[in-house]
């Protein structure tokens, strides 16, 4: 008897605290939601325990993907969220003003780089000039992202044929991308004299000199296994994965609000509209 | 302590009695929902177009009644957040594309969702399963038996959930459960299929 009355004064006990536990979790915390774009990851995570830890009474509950899909689950499939970060700002008043944003703020900034490895061929030789002959050169294999798939693809995309008119070399983009193709990348003189490339709605390269993937993850572990000697990334995502990488001029790198209308020259056609919200051309 | 400060035996019995009773009820409520619910009725139509404008209009209840197929398959997203393996049945895009005409090396495939995300497939991928795949520990690239992509309406033997593309899906199968495929293939809530003939480029003028 004497046990049976303990067993049943501590269930009941177990109950209580329980209940209130939940009670007081319940109360106390307030959830953040918080979506990111992909190349984030890293910082946001780090940022994550650094708020928490500074404001315990917040939850911050993080989701990642790609900018553009990261703006979709809001203004598309209608999740609702505190806050959104993503890699491109020019995305945020084209794809979710007024409705459901009137506002961002810059918050850091990126440049785009070639990553590479301490086992990549010519490692201890690229450099800003030589790059795109190196990258030419027989048994160099390199990647990047789809353009339809991911924004570095469309930027390393922009940067290339820029890199014909910086270098005043106008074999770059064939020897690189046109000619690795099937169907081809075009790059199409428009009659403003600006220039569009325009990706095939297959974007398949033939041969082994270049690989495409759909992000940074697949990249990363396609150099980290040797599978490829070089990579188009974001400078942010090399200095996270402790990667070398080479800056290029700031006139290719795609940074400087200074060298905006030198970008614009270039401008990607994409071969399908992945997402119907925003416009094939990047 | 003395016996006159015991609890009583009735208080006990009724103790032991409820807590047996609402157990009873949690099992009872569970095997409802699990067996005995009646089947969700689901409304949901797709368009599948041809190369040649052939154009049907499928119902759920018609798509899960074509001949089906059954295995594993996973992917990962943007930030290489896993998902699954699962177990997954649905019905081949290619079996879907024999509906209005096929597919041939001419062709690609457009798969859509009314949220607006498109997808487009080529002819290897939809007839011979041409996707990598990849270790989820490491995202390496790694060889794959078989690959069939289909369009699910199932997942671990129930529907879709609302969050996974209910009603239907697409996704890369294969007998293995242990690589991943890209998670940017995997389109949730299809609702058209339409096969489109690759542009023909023209030659230059002479």
């Amino acid at each position: 008897m004497r046990t049976t009355k303990l067993l049943i004064i501590l269930i009941l006990a177990l109950g209580v605290v329980l209940s209130a536990a939940c009670l007081d979790e319940d109360e106390e915390q307030t959830k953040v939601k918080v979506i990111y774009a992909g190349s984030l990851f890293v910082p946001f995570g780090a940022l994550e325990q650094a708020f928490e830890s500074t404001y315990p009474g917040i939850d911050a509950e993080l989701e990642g993907h790609g900018s553009i899909q990261s703006i979709r689950h809001i203004t598309e499939i209608h999740e609702e969220f505190d806050v959104i970060a993503v890699a491109d700002d020019s995305l945020i008043p084209a794809m979710m003003y007024p409705e459901y944003a009137d506002w961002y703020v810059r918050f850091g900034e990126n440049q785009m780089v070639i990553m590479y490895s301490n086992t990549s061929l010519y490692a201890d030789e690229i450099n800003e000039s030589n790059w795109y002959e190196i990258l030419a050169r027989p048994g160099v294999t390199f990647g990047f992202s789809n353009p339809m798939l991911d924004a570095s693809g469309y930027r390393t995309l922009t940067l290339i044929p820029l890199a014909e008119l910086y270098y005043e070399d106008p074999m770059i983009f064939d020897e690189l991308i046109a000619q690795h193709f099937q169907p081809t990348v075009e790059v199409l003189e428009e009659e403003d004299g600006r220039y569009s490339v325009i990706v095939p709605e297959i974007f398949e390269p033939q041969g082994d000199k270049i690989a495409i993937r759909g992000g940074s993850v697949q990249l990363l572990a396609l150099l980290d296994f040797g599978g490829i000697d070089y990579a188009f990334g974001y400078k942010s995502v090399a200095l996270q994965h402790g990667l070398r990488y080479l800056e290029l001029p700031p006139e290719l790198d795609l940074s400087s609000a200074e060298y905006s209308e030198y970008y614009r020259q270039v401008t990607v056609k994409m071969g399908f509209q992945r997402f119907k919200s925003v416009e094939i051309d990047r | 302590m003395s016996r006159n400060s015991r609890i009583p035996g009735w208080l006990i019995i009724a103790i032991v009695v409820i807590g047996i009773a609402a157990i009873a009820g949690v099992a009872a409520v569970t095997y409802l929902e699990l067996f005995n619910a009646p089947a969700e009725q689901i409304e949901w139509n797709m368009t599948v177009v041809g190369s040649d404008g052939e154009e049907k209009v499928l119902t759920f209840e018609e798509i899960i009644a074509m001949e089906s197929h059954e295995s594993f398959g996973g992917f990962f997203t943007t930030v290489g957040t896993i998902q699954g393996p699962f177990e997954l049945k649905g019905v081949p895009l290619a079996d879907i594309c024999e509906l209005v005409g096929g597919i041939d090396t001419t062709n690609t495939v457009w798969v859509s969702a009314p949220d607006g995300y498109l997808m487009v497939f080529t002819y290897d991928q939809v007839i011979n399963g041409e996707f990598r795949t990849f270790d989820p520990a490491t995202f390496k690239e790694v060889p794959h038996e078989e690959l069939t992509i289909i369009l699910a309406f199932q997942q671990d033997g129930a529907p879709l959930p609302d969050n996974y593309g209910k009603p239907l899906r697409i996704a890369i199968v294969s007998s293995r459960d242990d690589y991943i495929t890209e998670g940017h293939y995997w389109v949730m809530w299809v609702d058209r299929i339409e096969v489109r003939s690759l542009p023909v480029k023209l030659p230059p003028s002479p």
